[in-house]
């Protein structure tokens, strides 16, 4: 029987399609005797889901760029503004 | 003569204008630094991407359909200049970076391999979840405790649907190590959501802030 820290690690490659016969009958046979990877399992494919709909959804993609202490610096929106303004239209 | 239809617009969707270029870099600047410098983590080609999107936008602006809203069709543009970057990088043997030791995956288990937390909230609606800003605040957060290349393999795969050979080139690391970065991520990811998300109250609250 394999480990629950094994079987997070063939969770994770069930979600990228390179699980092999065996593994895959390795996550059953685990799956059915431990209620914890059950439950850890679904949160990964809900995982799957949320970085899906990041990629997907423009207002998702926009939320996930929040972050308060990234900015373009100064110098370089400077730089970029004179160079729109100068470029052929 | 019959109206003719409106293509994937929706009924009550009214067509949206592009800006002045004059405003660009103060309205759509920050977003397009942010939105670059997840996937590629060095300001100055951060800087350089967003300048090259600009151009590029200057350009193309008669394509501007006004179907979607501006930052949606400038983060379109910039999608191309980082996938353009990442190919004209010039070919390094590919899958030379070897990884660290990640101590924090095992630090999730017992020494007899079990969970030191088991896994108990179950998850709820994705679509529900995502329309929750709080939801996103706090996955961006658990992003961030993430090691470099761990959120970058797992934004590029997952977020950004990279197939796993350009990924590896892009991280600069063989198949079976980009199979790693992905597991340590999310093993990482799950129970920080799962703490700060799924086990709270916080998610089935009806006043959270919608995006």
């Amino acid at each position: 029987m394999i480990s629950c820290r094994k079987a997070a690690e063939l969770m994770s490659g069930e979600l990228d399609g390179r699980l092999s016969g065996w593994q895959r009958f390795a996550l059953k046979t685990h799956l059915l005797l431990c209620s914890g990877c059950v439950i850890a399992r679904k949160q990964f494919h809900w995982l799957q889901k949320m970085a899906h709909i990041a990629g997907t959804e423009p207002k998702a993609t926009e939320q996930l760029c929040m972050d308060e202490k990234t900015d373009l610096p100064p110098e370089a929106a400077a730089r970029i503004k004179a160079m729109l303004e100068q470029a052929p239209k | 003569m019959p109206d003719a239809p409106l293509t994937d617009t929706g009924p009550q969707q009214p067509l949206r204008v592009l800006p002045d270029s004059q405003t660009w870099v103060d309205e759509f600047g920050g977003i397009l630094y942010r939105y670059a410098m997840l996937r590629v983590d060095d300001r100055q080609i951060a800087e350089e991407l967003v300048q090259e999107t600009f151009l590029a936008a200057l350009k193309s602006r008669n394509g501007f359909r006004g179907t979607s809203a501006p930052s949606t069709w400038f983060i379109a543009i910039l999608k191309h200049k980082i996938l353009d970057h990442f190919r004209q990088q010039e070919d390094k043997p590919s899958g030379s970076q070897q990884l660290e030791n990640a101590p924090f995956v095992d630090g999730l288990f017992t020494f007899t391999l079990h969970y030191r937390v088991k896994p108990s909230a179950e998850p709820s609606d994705p679509a529900h979840d995502a329309e929750n800003m709080d939801f996103w605040r706090i996955f961006r957060r658990c992003l961030d405790s993430l090691p470099e290349n761990h959120r970058r393999a797992f934004i590029r795969v997952t977020v950004d649907g990279v197939n796993s050979g350009d990924a590896c080139r892009e991280l600069n690391v063989s198949a079976t190590n980009l199979s790693v970065l992905l597991h340590r991520a999310r093993s990482r990811l799950r129970p920080c959501l799962e703490k700060n998300w799924l086990g709270t109250a916080r998610r089935g609250n009806e006043d959270g802030r919608r995006i």
